[in-house]
């Protein structure tokens, strides 16, 4: 059983006239106010005031007020829709959303679609002979290649990068793309 | 329907489902308005301000299930506005017609005398606490809901329910 003070239970008195105790802190502040003549005195008080307030509204104007409050605002807001009819259109799109949602489908388009996201400054090979022709040359100008870097780490005005597949045979690399990055101006080919 | 799917009517272009808020929320938001200003037409003026501007600024309610929370807010800002400006003629107070004919004249003035004690006190309180006593009591907004609408938290709002009852109860004593 709990004991309550008196000043906990002045704010008791407040919070179960606003309906806000529970069950088992109800019947700790009935026994405290069956005990305790001041807090049953400040429990009346507190209930004289409660009522007071709730009959402190006021009163309802009535339903002229109501039928001129409508028309009135009726009014206002016909007023409001046609001062700004293509403004709150405009308002209501959901512009944050798009502003999001249409630079990413655009970028989205242009990479998957029009393979702008790198593909299309890659040079394909178009045939093996080629591609080997290609590799002998850029040995002799570069030096030894490797399977994925062709050398240009080694310098500084070239870097070539070579992707390969397994299409042509199940052993044996094929190349597919390459591209090259340098300095301007340095011919390496 | 639903406060959000009238909303999503109105943000369609249906204005009669904006009225079918304005009849639902008129009355009592009017009537909150009154028991602050105290002004008949200054309340319904108010009240059609806010509908006004909950009008023109629907799109922006980015939380549609808060509607009326962000219409009281609006209500109360527009109140606090309200009664920053100096007072321009005397006001009659709406609660001087709350007499029942049935009563003694003893029991009337008595009466009277009461009102206008409480009304003296609740006039006396700090604005704050005067807003959250009258959206506690007579709204029956939660402390969550008072929070929102007055700024702060919900324990600050409750805390200042308490300050305000207190005063009240301390003033009526005294004044006795």
């Amino acid at each position: 059983m709990r004991n309550l003070d008196c000043g906990k239970a002045q704010d008791w008195i407040v919070s179960n006239l606003d309906n806000r105790l529970d069950c088992d802190d109800r019947r700790t502040l009935e026994r405290h106010l069956a005990t305790c003549r001041a807090c049953r005195d400040a429990e009346i008080a507190y209930q004289n005031l409660w009522a007071s307030l709730k009959g402190a509204m006021p009163e309802d104007p009535g339903e002229a007020f109501w039928n001129d409050y409508r028309v009135s605002l009726n009014k206002k807001l016909d007023e409001a829709s046609s001062r700004r009819p293509v403004a709150w259109s405009l308002r209501a799109f959901p512009w944050k959303a798009t502003a999001v949602v249409v630079p990413a489908m655009v970028a989205l388009f242009l990479v998957v679609f029009l393979g702008l996201g790198g593909e299309a400054t890659r040079q394909p090979f178009v045939d093996h002979a080629g591609c080997q022709k290609l590799f002998q040359e850029l040995s002799e100008i570069y030096g030894p290649t490797s399977e994925e870097i062709i050398p240009g780490a080694y310098f500084d005005f070239v870097t070539t990068t070579v992707a390969y597949s397994r299409r042509a045979t199940a052993t044996r690399l094929l190349p597919r793309w390459f591209e090259v990055e340098d300095e301007p101006n340095q011919p390496y080919l | 329907m639903t406060d959000e799917e009238l909303l999503n009517c109105v943000r369609a272009g249906d204005r009669e489902a904006f009225c079918r808020l304005v009849d639902k929320y008129a009355k009592p938001l009017t009537m909150m308005i009154l028991r602050m200003v105290k002004d008949r037409e200054d309340a319904r003026d108010i009240s059609q301000h806010v509908f006004l501007r909950a009008y023109e600024r629907l799109p922006h309610l980015l939380n549609p299930s808060s509607f009326k929370t962000w219409l009281y807010k609006m209500a109360v800002n527009a109140v606090r506005d309200h009664l920053r400006k100096p007072r321009r003629t005397f006001v009659p107070d709406v609660l001087d017609g709350l007499a029942d004919p049935s009563d003694s004249a003893a029991c009337l003035l008595e009466k009277e005398h009461d009102k206008r004690r409480i009304r003296a006190a609740i006039q006396d309180l700090p604005l704050k606490q005067r807003m959250t006593l009258q959206l506690r009591v007579f709204e029956g907004l939660d402390y969550e809901q008072i929070a929102q609408i007055l700024g702060g938290r919900a324990n600050g709002a409750k805390g200042n329910f308490f300050h305000a009852v207190k005063s009240l109860k301390q003033k009526l004593d005294t004044k006795k």
